[in-house]
Parts: C-alpha cells; sequence; structure tokens
C-alpha cells in the first residue's frame, strides 16, 4: 500500500519533470543538429570544400560545391527551425543567393566575402 | 522554414509546459485570485503565446522567460506560507469597509471603492438593507464578506434547540452507466444490494442509470437517462413561463 503511494508520487513529479527536462534539451540542440548526421548534411564541410574551389577558381566545381550547400543548409534547417530566429535563416539563404550570383559571375573576391559571412552565420545558430 | 509545422511544434511546447506550471502553481479558484496572481497568470500566459508564434527571436529565451515567472510566482507562494508579513506585501490586507453599521469613507477612499461597487457586492451577498449589515470586510481578492446584525440572522434549528439527523458527503456509486465498484467496497456495500436498490424504482439494469449516489442518510438519489419529461428549448419553456 505505501509503495503503491510512493510510485504514484515518483509518476505525478515525472509527468511535471519529464517534459521539461525534453523541451530543454530539445531547445538547446541546436548545436547538436547542426552536426552532419548522414551524407550530405555536411554544411560547415560543403561551405569549405566551395571555398576550395573558388580560391582555385574552379568555377563548375564551385557551383556543384553551391548545390551540395544548398542541398545541405535545407536538411538543417529543418532540423533547427523549431528554435531557430527567423532572421538568421533567411539572412543566411539570402547570403547563400548572393554566393550563387558571385560563383556564376566568377567574382572570387565577392564570393570568399560571402563564404565568411555564411560561415559566421551558420556558426550563430542554436547559440 | 515551414512556419506552419514550426507554429504546431512551439505550440505544443508552450501548451504542454503551462499546463505543468499551471498545476504546480496551484488550484485557487479564478474569483479567489489576488491582483498579483491575476496580473501574474496574464504575464505567464502573454509569454506562453510569443513562445508559440513569434519567430523573431528564438524559443529559449521565451521559455526561459515563462519558467523564471513560474518559479518566481512558485517562490512567492511558498514564503508567502512561511511568512504572513510576506503574504500582507503579495496579496495585500482585507480592509473594513463597514464597521458597526457605520460606512468607513476613507477606507473606500483608499481602496477606490464607491459607493455603487458597496451597493452591488452587498445585493449579491442578498443584503438589499444596509441597516442589516454589522460589518463588510473588502478581501484580497475582491469580494466582500458581510457580516449581518445579529437580529437579521436566519433562525436556525440549534436556535429553537431542535434535534438534526447528520448530514455528511454523499457517494457517487452510479456515473454514466457505469458502476463504481471502488466506492461501492468503500461504504461496504455489495453490487447485489445495488441491482436490489434499482429494482425497488423499477430499473433493470445500471446501464439506464446516468447518476446515482447514495447520502450521508442512507437514501439512494438515482437519476435515470429516461426522465419522462418533453425536451424543450429553454427559450420555449421560458417563454411559457
Amino acid at each position: 500500500m505505501r509503495r503503491s503511494g510512493v510510485w504514484r508520487k515518483i509518476i505525478k513529479w515525472a509527468v511535471y519533470v519529464v517534459p521539461i527536462t525534453v523541451f530543454v534539451l530539445l531547445l538547446n540542440a541546436g548545436q547538436l543538429l547542426k552536426r552532419p548526421m548522414g551524407t550530405g548534411d555536411d554544411v560547415r564541410g560543403s561551405l569549405s570544400r566551395l571555398e576550395e574551389s573558388v580560391l582555385t577558381e574552379d568555377w563548375q566545381g564551385a557551383d556543384a560545391a553551391w548545390e551540395r550547400t544548398h542541398r545541405a543548409v535545407g536538411i538543417v534547417m529543418r532540423r533547427v527551425q523549431v528554435d531557430a530566429e527567423r532572421d538568421e535563416l533567411q539572412d543566411f539563404s539570402e547570403e547563400l543567393a548572393r554566393l550563387r550570383g558571385a560563383v556564376q559571375a566568377g567574382e572570387r573576391a565577392a564570393a570568399l566575402e560571402h563564404i565568411s559571412v555564411l560561415k559566421a552565420l551558420y556558426d550563430e545558430w542554436g547559440r | 522554414m515551414n512556419l506552419g509545422w514550426v507554429v504546431v511544434m512551439r505550440g505544443v511546447i508552450s501548451f504542454v509546459t503551462l499546463l505543468v506550471y499551471t498545476n504546480i502553481l496551484g488550484k485557487q479558484q479564478v474569483g479567489k485570485l489576488t491582483f498579483f496572481d491575476f496580473i501574474t497568470g496574464i504575464t505567464i500566459g502573454n509569454l506562453a503565446g510569443s513562445l508559440t508564434v513569434d519567430f523573431d527571436s528564438r524559443a529559449w529565451p521565451h521559455f526561459v522567460g515563462l519558467s523564471v515567472w513560474a518559479v518566481l510566482a512558485m517562490l512567492a507562494q511558498f514564503i508567502a506560507l512561511k511568512s504572513r508579513w510576506w503574504a500582507r506585501i503579495l496579496g495585500g490586507e482585507p480592509v473594513i469597509l463597514i464597521e458597526n453599521g457605520h460606512i468607513l469613507e476613507q477606507n473606500m477612499a483608499q481602496c477606490r471603492f464607491r459607493y455603487d461597487d458597496l451597493l452591488m457586492q452587498l445585493r449579491e451577498k442578498d443584503v438589499f438593507d444596509l441597516h442589516e449589515v454589522e460589518t463588510a470586510i473588502l478581501e484580497t481578492s475582491g469580494a466582500l464578506s458581510v457580516l449581518k446584525r445579529s437580529q437579521d440572522h436566519p433562525v436556525t434549528p440549534r436556535d429553537l434547540h431542535l434535534p438534526t439527523a447528520y448530514k455528511g458527503l454523499g457517494t457517487m456509486l452510479i456515473h454514466e452507466g457505469q458502476v463504481l465498484s471502488g466506492h461501492l467496497i468503500r461504504v461496504r456495500l455489495t453490487p447485489e444490494w445495488l441491482s436490489e436498490q434499482l429494482l425497488k424504482q423499477s430499473i433493470t439494469s445500471p446501464h439506464d442509470v446516468a447518476l446515482a449516489i447514495l447520502g450521508s442518510d442512507g437514501k439512494l438519489f438515482v437519476d435515470t437517462y429516461r426522465d419522462g419529461v418533453p425536451v424543450e428549448p429553454v427559450d420555449d419553456q421560458l417563454e411559457q413561463q
């Protein structure tokens, strides 16, 4: 009888504590969810490869790397969107679009500038 | 960003969080809330709302804000239990508005209470004549407690020295056709006894019973689904009257 009372108390508090703990973890999982979990969702890696292509002025390779980055960003955005700020995601998308323009125009300086901004914006996600 | 999906997710988070916090915060009735409780409730509700639909900032700061308010409210409640001084600061103090049948104008002004408010609250207490009032106290919840003069109190059996039977809480035995076995055991009765009682009232099955309550005097109140009263819209009933 006494044991069932203790269990009832534990369950009652678990009903309160478990959801709050889950929400705290979920809302702070941005840094974790940004990390690559499979193939094609490594945003940081894709940006680095894009940067290498821009540095060697391999514009075809840079365009392909941009496509990969774009796809990876789409995957990661879906994962972090619950806690993310709308503006930071929108800023990232706009900057990515500018980068494509610079890559297509073959503007090395502008492309490097956009890549640098994108890396900084990406690092801020989930902080 | 799929805004619809994010709203659903954030909505679930704020709804469950609010449910947990309000459960922990206590079971005070809305009518009994102090002004501070009321403001705290509005603020917590507002924070839960912005957690759901404000995309200009991350969800986390809203969640923290909501939690801070809930924890501070809990802390304030807990300290109020231990300290009378803090309880007075938090909820204020009851104020006497009528004493020995005299209206205390200074206290009325201090509470920003108008004569119309006083008369209205007295009427709500079934007091239509100020002569009947000995004391009236404005409680911290905004409700008015009224003590009538002794000569205006209704006569009770005790005044007349009349013996009365014990009257306690009843026990529900059937709810919406379902026999509550646990309640039956608690009052040391059996399903057979219940069936017998129902048969006495020409009821063959508990499924026909909407509600059955055993009074402390041993009488069984039974309400069946078939009431034998024609159902008419309330408006029609009022018109007939």
